[in-house]
């Protein structure tokens, strides 16, 4: 396809950024990872107990690594990085794909470059030469992280058993059909989405679907982890898929020829949907809408509202199923973890649900602080547009308008985390309900504690992506890295052995593992002070600074 | 060979969903024209633009360019054509000069001479970042990465509407550059002092479909000019407003003012009549096309009035 090159190579030029940020943070973690498990897990004896401990806690297995392949390092390895990785591939995939595709037709570049001889299909068959390139650099170095610490690239490790078609190269080849799979689905989003916004709401909204119904499935011990060497109910979501290939357990070259077969298929019909498409429209017409504008939509509040309730509700909605499912799902856990009471003891550790309700709270909170911080970044988009220049040149006090937008953004995410909580509560005390045993191990004012410690992260975490727009007018990415930071120190660290220092200042950790442990007070009220701080700042600047 | 227009479009159909954006419109520029497009807002200029170019695909109608199809044969007519949008977004990176390094690569052949004389020309400073360039600046960007190409048709779609007076002298000479080559120029603008000073054909567009379509000279010949004088004597101006059709006289404190809209034949007798009425002061002024332009744009807005 002529021109199909030259578009490969000007998105990669110009997406650069963003095309090396995935691999190299996900390399980091697995580098990180890597060295921590070999550490301590060198000797093949040390490993059993790591195995006991995560069978007696199903919630791991529902929200991160479901392989198995626990004797070996490498399974090891791919198990404390999936609750990261998962997530983070799958919505890399997405971002990546329609950022080269629908954001480039948004800003007005591809109608330049189609004037140009350059065939119709041209700017996607160029869009996936960069995307496909970045994942698989990804897998590439999250197997060389592994290979470093002596995973054996194919087969399994000395002297443990294992299959011997598996190894660190059957986990790359999963890992980057997986992300594939995920950018397929973000090519063909992109064809069909009205524009470049609702394209990478909708494939964010395929992915958290697919891990919602992987968590069920898993939590409720069906598909892989069901225990029997069978696939199960895990056929049902591409992420279940990965989870069965297992390369360190069993190397099941099934589920990963369809995610390879997936993937294709998903990029192909991107492919034909292109040929129909308009360029500037999705395929999915709009639709004419309503003449006229309640009066409030003119003040600060009103606006702000409008443009956000849209993106809100639909986090409210993912982060209300997950507390949902986690809630349901808490009868059988308690259930197993009872049954290990005497080991757990023996480890320090209570057979009771506070573990699950600090991931799940934990968890809830990094969704909800995502949507805090998505909405201060739609308040960039604002300034970059132009629109807020327009905003400002009516009668509108600067410090007024954008308080309003920061405070939807961070009443926003403190409302989904309240959310949560609640709905945690109600379904796990209805769920336990004609349980008395079992109803004494979850305790609803400890779900409480742990909603209210960790709204100070949240809107600590709000609040400095709303400094850093406030004072630059730029994207509040440094708010998103450090997110993507506390989130893995949050899961990882345990394991990685960090230094204290750094569990004691990543917000979401620094509170303490409530309801686990006790809440660490100061930590909670500094986070708090810096939050406000944050804000008060961010307003100062903006009031002060040139616009945009 | 020759004689096969460069853009042939006849009752061209276009619907997004429920509204139509073009409903029979037609269009014929031959070689060598510079062919105007207008219309009021919404005419569906930019969209019969974009079905040129290929980039949707038409409901129903014939549309040729350069002898092929717009959709199918795309590369092969983009690899003679240079097009210039409305509204120009570059690569916020990127130089202006890598810019039109980037564009320029699709071509694969470039006339770098011509291409720095335009940049002189334009006074463009390509060392900025494209993010940093104004909204005349990023035009100017298009405009030069266009021009610089050798090329039988050229396209654009409100190519000066941020630029200053000066650029505006500049990009009209280059497009008289153009059409000495025997190049073809379809230029869609709404600055109607452009279209009259370089057009030689014009096609008008309202509501979807084509009004008015034929050679500037037609157009002025069925235009009128004024004439306008001032008299002291008020029976002088009685007589001439019962001698010559369509005059009008009003009077104020400055004296009586005529006004007569003639249309070309009788301008010679009119202005006699009324010079030999010895006026305080007589202006003749040429056929004017904003005049005929905008009353095709307000029949626009009276039909859609009438017909709501």
């Amino acid at each position: 396809m002529t021109g199909t090159l030259r578009c490969a190579l000007a998105l990669a030029r110009s997406g650069r950024m963003r095309l090396l940020a995935w691999p190299l943070a996900m390399a980091a973690l697995a580098v990180m990872t890597a060295v921590s498990i070999d550490e301590f897990y060198a000797e093949p004896a040390s490993r059993a107990a790591y195995a006991a401990a995560l069978e007696m806690a199903d919630v791991m297995t529902a929200l991160g690594g479901a392989s198995g392949g626990l004797a070996q390092l490498g399974g090891m390895i791919a198990n404390e990085l999936a609750i990261m990785v998962l997530p983070a591939v799958a919505i890399a995939g997405v971002m990546l794909a329609v950022a080269s595709t629908r954001a480039e037709e948004d800003a007005g570049r591809t109608e330049l470059v189609t004037a140009r001889p350059v065939a119709h299909r041209a700017p996607l068959l160029g869009a996936f030469a960069p995307v496909t390139a970045s994942l698989l650099l990804l897998a590439a170095l999250v197997v060389g992280a592994m290979t470093l610490v002596g995973v054996p690239l194919i087969g399994a490790e000395d002297g443990i058993a294992g299959p011997a078609d598996g190894g660190a190269l059957g986990y790359g080849l999963a890992l980057a059909a997986y992300g594939l799979l995920f950018s397929g689905v973000g090519f063909v989003v992109a064809e069909l989405a009205r524009d470049a916004r609702s394209a990478r709401m909708t494939g964010l909204a395929v992915v958290a679907l697919a891990y919602l119904v992987r968590v069920g499935v898993n939590g409720a011990g069906r598909g892989v982890t069901a225990g029997d060497d069978a696939v199960g109910l895990s056929w049902i979501t591409p992420v279940g898929w990965f989870d069965a290939v297992a390369p360190f357990a069993h190397m099941r070259w099934a589920p990963l020829l369809v995610l390879a077969a997936a993937a294709l298929g998903l990029h192909l019909l991107a492919v034909v949907l292109r040929g129909r498409r308009d360029l500037g429209a999705g395929l999915i017409a709009a639709r004419p809408g309503p003449v006229s504008a309640p009066r409030r939509l003119g003040t600060p509040l009103g606006l702000a509202w409008r443009l956000a309730r849209g993106s809100l509700l639909g986090w409210l909605l993912g982060v209300v199923a997950l507390a949902a499912l986690m809630g349901s799902q808490l009868p059988a856990w308690i259930g197993a973890l009872q049954q290990s009471e005497a080991m757990l003891e023996l480890m320090g550790m209570e057979a009771d649900a506070s573990a699950v309700t600090n991931m799940t709270m934990a968890f809830s909170a990094l969704l909800a602080a995502s949507a805090g911080i998505g909405r201060i970044g739609a308040l960039a988009e604002e300034e970059d547009s132009e629109r807020l220049a327009l905003t400002l040149s009516r009668p509108v006090g600067r410090v007024r308008l954008w308080s309003a937008s920061v405070g939807v953004a961070l009443a926003g995410a403190a409302g989904i985390l309240i959310a949560a909580g609640l709905v945690y509560a109600a379904t796990g005390w209805g769920a336990l309900q004609g349980d008395a045993g079992k109803l004494d191990a979850f305790s609803v004012p400890d779900t409480i504690l742990a909603t209210a410690v960790l709204l100070a992260p949240t809107l600590l975490l709000v609040a400095l992506a709303a400094a850093w727009t406030g004072a630059t007018g730029g994207s509040p990415w440094p708010a998103w890295a450090l997110l993507g930071a506390s989130a893995a120190i949050l899961f990882l660290g345990p394991g990685l052995d960090l230094p204290d220092v750094l569990i004691d200042t990543a917000p979401l950790s620094a509170v303490g593992t409530v309801p686990v442990d006790d809440p660490v007070w100061g930590a909670v009220a500094l986070e708090a002070v810096l939050a406000a701080a944050a804000v008060v700042l961010g307003a100062l600047r903006f009031a002060r600074r040139d616009v945009p | 060979m020759t004689d096969l227009p460069i853009i042939r479009a006849e009752r061209l159909v276009k619907r997004f969903g429920r509204a139509i954006a073009l409903d029979g419109a037609d269009l014929t520029v031959e070689r060598g024209q510079v062919h105007g497009f207008l219309g009021p807002n919404g005419a569906g200029k930019s969209t019969t633009i974009r079905a040129i170019l290929g980039q949707i695909s038409l409901t129903s109608g014939e549309l040729e360019v350069l002898g092929m199809d717009p959709r199918r044969d795309a590369v092969a007519i983009h690899h003679r054509l240079a097009y210039v949008p409305g509204d120009v977004s570059l690569w916020p990176s990127l130089t202006g000069g890598q810019c039109l390094d980037l564009l320029a690569g699709f071509h694969g052949r470039e006339d770098r001479a011509r291409r720095d004389r335009l940049v002189e020309a334009f006074d463009l400073d390509l060392s900025k970042r494209a993010r940093t360039y104004s909204k005349g600046n990023r035009q100017k960007v298009a405009l030069v990465a266009a021009l610089a190409l050798d090329v039988d048709l050229y396209v654009f779609d409100e190519p000066t509407s941020g630029l200053d007076p000066l650029m505006e002298v500049t990009f009209q000479q280059a497009v008289r550059e153009l059409a000495d080559r025997g190049a073809t120029v379809l230029l869609s603008s709404h600055i109607l002092d452009e279209v009259e000073s370089l057009c030689s054909h014009v096609t008008i567009l309202r509501s979807g479909r084509t009004i008015s379509a034929g050679s500037l000279e037609d157009l002025r010949r069925a235009t009128t000019t004024t004439i306008s004088a001032t008299f002291a004597d008020e029976e002088a101006v009685r007589a001439l407003v019962e001698r010559i059709d369509g005059a009008e006289a009003v009077a104020d404190a400055s004296g009586i003012h005529l006004t007569a809209k003639v249309e070309r034949e009788r301008v010679a007798a009119a202005v006699g009549a009324v010079a030999a009425a010895d006026p305080l002061s007589l202006v003749v002024r040429p056929p004017s096309l904003d005049e005929l332009f905008l009353e095709h744009y307000a029949g626009a807005a009276a039909d859609d009035g009438a017909a709501r």
